[in-house]
């Protein structure tokens, strides 16, 4: 019995392209995984998707009343300013911190097909952007209606601002998917260090209310550019100055270069670690 | 691992193969501190206390058509030697030629996600050898068809019994014209009316790869399948030659065979 229709023969092997040709190969699983990760978050649910949108308008009028009625902050549009910064630290340090576990998960696939292993971290990133956007899409749009915020020219900067983040994200989160499966333990020293790091970063207060004398040293942390370019134009209206979208520009480009290098050399030693 | 070899040659080279596992001794979070401190490396891997050779200098070509059983006693380095032919293990050291796509079958229902309906199952599976869902839609009603589970194709994977599982997880597998073919242990399970019919499907699969390689324990798949055999022992080459070696290995490990 001869088969009616079947899949046409592969000739080229995965096993033998490059780096490049065995990602693009891998779009369908990539997909796949994608839209997983996505619906598995809202499984059974009745309300579904519409959670990703509900959770940061709750969590805006939460803040509202905690910050502008509660704590009395006097920085004017308070939560807007905490919002705009907040989201995209969240990103960061979801991403970041869910890399580590991404290849131990993807390993019962991993382990019994060839798959370019850099699709792992990438899935990860994706959930998380997903979440980041329709958060700011929420701030955006409620922001504009209830929190007195106004749009202006300078936030047509807010797509490099996230070009920028994203890159510094999937570097870090491929150094730590490689670092995590060779030390379980980095995924808790992260997350307390990362902890610090929002404390160290103008997320809560803005960089007015820092003494001069201690400004310069904030901006020795790598977070202070990312976060920034988010509250400078969305917050002040202002595009960031040369000195910051180049100092940022490096920082993302070395990250994402790091990443990549430090994968591609350890990437057939991890089957062997998870 | 690249196929810098000429175009035309065996589908199947393999060179000087080997392949060298690390022994993870546990560790304490003390001694690698210890360790880090002495400057030492977390493992020698050119230390035989810390390393074993679980496969060593193999050497074999295969040509259009050849059908491969690999044999030999649990730990012989079967399912090594596979893993590294489809590329998921970078070898120690050797090349592997490989003049055709590999389409490895270690496992049935690869990826299977339970939450995710029977036919999103078919979809997610075929993704793994690098298939768009347009490129499967056409196999689907064949698939369902062919399983007996039409009945329960949009029901989520994880009513599915134990049985009908395998069963579609099968049927998926076997709806591919591979290229070289690698099976490991993997044969039709279930009951007497299935698994006639999964037989005859996985045979038609089988004599449709150029070349076939799979590892067993059982002497008679390699006398109906294969035309070649190869016998590891303890990572390395026993026997490679025709069927016969089958014969050698049954008469080597007879005696353990009587009580």
């Amino acid at each position: 019995m001869q088969q009616a229709v079947s899949i046409p023969r592969r000739i080229t092997n995965v096993q033998d392209m490059s780096q490049v040709q065995q990602l693009l190969w891998a779009r369908p699983v990539f997909w796949n995984l994608f839209t997983k990760t996505v619906r598995v978050r809202y499984r059974r649910t009745m309300l579904g998707f519409f959670w990703s949108l509900i959770n940061p308008t709750l969590n805006l009028i939460i803040y509202s009343f905690v910050f502008t009625l509660v704590f009395q902050v006097r920085m004017e549009n308070y939560v807007v300013h905490l919002m705009a910064g907040l989201l995209p630290f969240h990103f960061f340090r979801n991403t970041v911190s869910m890399a580590a576990d991404t290849l131990v998960s993807g390993a019962r696939f991993f382990k019994k097909q060839f798959l370019p292993k850099m699709i792992f971290p990438i899935v990860g990133l994706c959930g998380n952007l997903v979440d980041f956007l329709l958060a700011y899409a929420v701030l955006l749009t409620v922001g504009n209606t209830f929190l007195g915020f106004k749009l202006a020219p300078a936030q047509l900067f807010l797509p490099i601002s996230l070009l920028l983040i994203v890159a510094f994200t999937l570097g870090c989160a491929l150094i730590m998917s490689i670092a995590g499966t060779y030390f379980a333990d980095l995924q808790h020293i992260f997350n307390v260090v990362i902890q610090t790091v929002l404390y160290g970063t103008p997320v809560l207060y803005s960089m007015d209310m820092v003494p001069e004398k201690l400004q310069p040293y904030l901006k020795l942390n790598p977070m202070y550019y990312f976060i920034t370019n988010f509250t400078l134009p969305l917050y002040y209206h202002q595009v960031p100055d040369l000195t910051q979208i180049l100092v940022s520009t490096v920082l993302a480009v070395g990250a994402l270069v790091a990443g990549i290098a430090l994968f591609l050399k350890y990437e057939s030693e991890v089957i062997f670690r998870v | 691992m690249n196929s810098d070899g000429a175009l035309d040659g065996p589908i199947l080279e393999i060179k000087d193969l080997s392949m060298r596992f690390r022994i993870e001794h546990p560790t304490t979070l003390k001694e690698q501190v210890m360790n880090v401190l002495k400057r030492r490396r977390y493992a020698n891997p050119n230390d035989n206390n810390t390393s074993f050779w679980a496969l060593r200098d193999v050497c074999f070509s295969l040509e259009e058509g050849d059908r491969l059983g690999v044999i030999g006693v649990n730990g012989s380095g079967k399912s090594t030697l596979l893993n590294l032919i489809c590329g998921i293990y970078k070898p120690s050291a050797g090349t592997i030629i490989r003049r055709g796509a590999i389409f490895p079958v270690l496992q049935m229902g690869l990826g299977f996600d339970s939450e995710a309906t029977a036919e999103e199952n078919v979809y997610l599976t075929a993704s793994f050898y690098g298939f768009h869902k347009h490129e499967v839609t056409s196999l689907v009603d064949e698939i369902f068809e062919f399983s007996e589970l039409t009945a329960f194709r949009d029901q989520p994977l994880k009513i599915f019994s134990t049985g009908m599982q395998a069963r579609l997880g099968f049927t998926i597998c076997t709806s591919m014209t591979p290229d070289i073919l690698v099976l490991d242990e993997v044969f039709a399970p279930g009951d007497a009316h299935w698994v006639q019919k999964a037989l005859k499907r996985l045979h038609e699969m089988m004599d449709s790869a150029r070349l076939l390689i799979m590892a067993t324990h059982n002497m008679g798949h390699v006398k109906n399948y294969c035309n070649k055999c190869l016998w590891l022992h303890a990572g390395q080459i026993k026997a490679f030659g025709g069927v016969e070696v089958a014969d050698q290995y049954l008469k080597r490990y007879s005696s353990c065979q009587k009580f």
